[in-house]
């Protein structure tokens, strides 16, 4: 299937006045040089035809939409330090039959930077987003957002038709994803952990601001070191809406803050039985290759998945975490036959 | 005093300077109150050494957080820049919220505080010791919203509403515990309604390293001053 709409090649960087405000006044970043490079284009992603803000309390989320408006709404929910537009592949493939609309998680993308981040605050921001839609709509999430979307639709069941959730089933019981070269904290005591949270967060004042990367290019390979199983074409796109060119190199738009982290009681297993008063139907999707963030062992998985009343599973041939950006056509077709019966 | 926590402006108040050769005192007051909470010295403080009280962010003099997100362990990030301020040494005193924080701080710089007091106020109790997986912990959106609402009501003026998540944070015991184990010594008040506790208090209370302190705040920092000296 091909995407439904290809919106002509904007050129330079896509940042509106407002943008640029609000990342001044979040980050204090020093200003922006306009067109320093031409948008880059992907053979098989289509942009967001409509662009707006929603407000959660006094910050601003970014909304991103594809389709007719009057149709049936579906909320997409993109993970940890990516970003909506990373939907420009599954998106206009859903977009024939639906109005797709794609959040930047605060803190993510366009949206705002808020000065501390928690899992509840974020799956309210889901909630906000369906409020606004007023009708029922379908939810699809990745990775985080995956398990977030899942939790808006436990918590405003009423608002939530079918739920897709791509991978997005938690860390391991244990000590979480591990990424390479982490120290290794499972033989210090919550305590001790906490003491080491404590040292980060002193430190984090240090980092309201990304540094620069010289080039573009660094960006990319700095993203392509994290996620081998992206094609380069496809990096290169993502990469140039998860960044923004400043006068001195390109940064993140993610929040640095966020590297920091939190820290708290939550325990994964919790994740399991938290799901037990999802109604909607769950499209539970892996994809066959694993990698550093996916998907959890197969037995894990079940303990994951136990409590949900109406689950559905697949997993996707070639795909590893990273499922909507490696196989959006495969996957849109299980997408729109698992909403059609939803 | 004020400290950078993150984007955040947190302000920490010296309340007397006491003697430079004593152990400085770090207060951390209730969820919704501020460094205001705290008596003079000479009303009721008998602390030999130099006395901070701190706003927690959201708090008093303290900036609010863009968006809300508050939750004990990010106060626990602000009392832990206030010690690293005054000299990373320091004994804690908390009261409600604060006393939860303060016990924490005492559990994860168990090199930096010798003993932390725990003292009645809001936020003492949170929001018990499980999650409850057949409602949901959450509340919905919109009892989110009345509770909210209905705290704001019982804070000084000038708190952010949003800090009422303080008052409902889970606290599991197998969490707490540790904490409590590794702290160099625990005073509780006799102001605490330990019998009726909530259990992560109760779990303060049975670690080894926990004793009663008399009642009343005076009496409890006198307490305090002499097991540190």
């Amino acid at each position: 299937m091909s995407p439904a709409v290809r919106a002509p090649h904007r050129i330079c960087h896509g940042v509106d006045d407002v943008e640029c405000e609000a990342a001044g006044r979040r980050g204090s970043l020093p200003g922006m040089l306009p067109g320093l490079m031409v948008e880059p284009i992907h053979s098989d992603a289509v942009p967001p035809l409509r662009q707006r803000w929603l407000a959660a309390g006094d910050v601003r989320l970014r909304l991103h939409e594809w389709g007719d408006p009057e149709a049936t709404p579906v909320v997409l929910c993109h993970g940890f330090f990516d970003h909506a537009r990373g939907f420009d592949r599954l998106a206009p493939r859903l977009a024939s039959r639906y109005r797709v609309v794609a959040l930047d998680a605060r803190g993510h993308g366009d949206s705002d930077w808020a000065d501390t981040y928690m899992w509840p605050v974020d799956v309210l921001d889901i909630v906000r987003v369906l409020r606004d839609l007023g009708r029922p709509a379908h939810l699809i999430g990745h990775s985080k957002g995956g398990g977030q979307a899942t939790d808006a639709a436990t918590l405003e069941p009423d608002r939530v038709r079918g739920l897709v959730n791509l991978d997005g089933f938690g860390p391991p019981d244990d000590q979480g994803f591990k990424r390479p070269g982490a120290p290794d904290q499972s033989q210090m005591t919550i305590a001790q952990r906490c003491g080491e949270y404590l040292d980060r967060r002193r430190k984090a004042d240090q980092r309201t601001v990304w540094p620069a990367y010289p080039s573009f290019e660094d960006l990319v390979a700095r993203r392509g070191e994290q996620n081998p199983g992206l094609d380069s074409e496809w990096l290169r796109y993502f990469v140039y809406h998860a960044a923004r060119a400043h006068d001195d190199g390109w940064r993140w738009k993610a929040d640095p803050q966020m590297v920091a982290g939190g820290f708290g009681p939550f325990k994964p297993e919790w994740i399991g039985p938290s799901w037990q008063q999802l109604r909607s139907p769950m499209l539970a999707v892996i994809g066959s290759k694993p990698d550093t963030w996916g998907p959890l062992p197969e037995k894990l998985l079940q303990r994951r998945l136990k409590y949900v009343q109406h689950l559905e599973r697949v997993t996707i041939e070639g795909a590893g975490h990273f499922i909507h950006m490696q196989e959006p056509e495969s996957l849109a077709d299980h997408v729109l036959e698992f909403l059609g019966r939803a | 005093m004020k400290l950078r926590h993150g984007r955040v402006d947190i302000v920490l108040h010296e309340r007397d300077a006491g003697r430079s050769d004593c152990l400085p005192l770090l207060l951390l007051h209730q969820v919704g109150g501020s460094s205001a909470d705290w008596p003079e010295r000479d009303e009721s403080l008998g602390w030999p050494g130099p006395v901070h009280a701190l706003d927690f962010a959201g708090h008093g003099e303290s900036a609010h957080v863009v968006g809300g997100g508050y939750y004990p362990e990010y106060h626990l990030a602000d009392a832990d820049l206030a010690l690293e301020a005054i000299g990373d040494r320091a004994a804690v005193a908390g009261a409600g919220g604060g006393a939860y924080v303060a016990l924490l701080l005492a559990g994860a710089r168990p090199d930096r505080v010798p003993a932390a007091l725990l003292l009645p106020g809001r936020g003492l109790a949170g929001g018990g010791d499980a999650p409850e997986f057949s409602e949901l912990d959450m509340p919905s959106f919109d009892e989110w919203e009345e509770q909210v609402s209905a705290d704001a009501r019982r804070y000084r003026p000038g708190t952010d509403r949003g800090v009422s998540r303080c008052e409902r944070d889970l606290r599991p015991l197998d969490y707490v515990k540790p904490f409590a184990e590794a702290s160099n010594r625990l005073l509780l008040s006799r102001d605490l309604p330990v019998a009726e506790a909530p259990g992560w208090l109760r779990m303060a209370a049975d670690a080894e390293c926990s004793e009663m302190a008399p009642a009343g705040l005076g009496e409890g920092i006198r307490r305090l001053a002499k097991r540190t000296a």
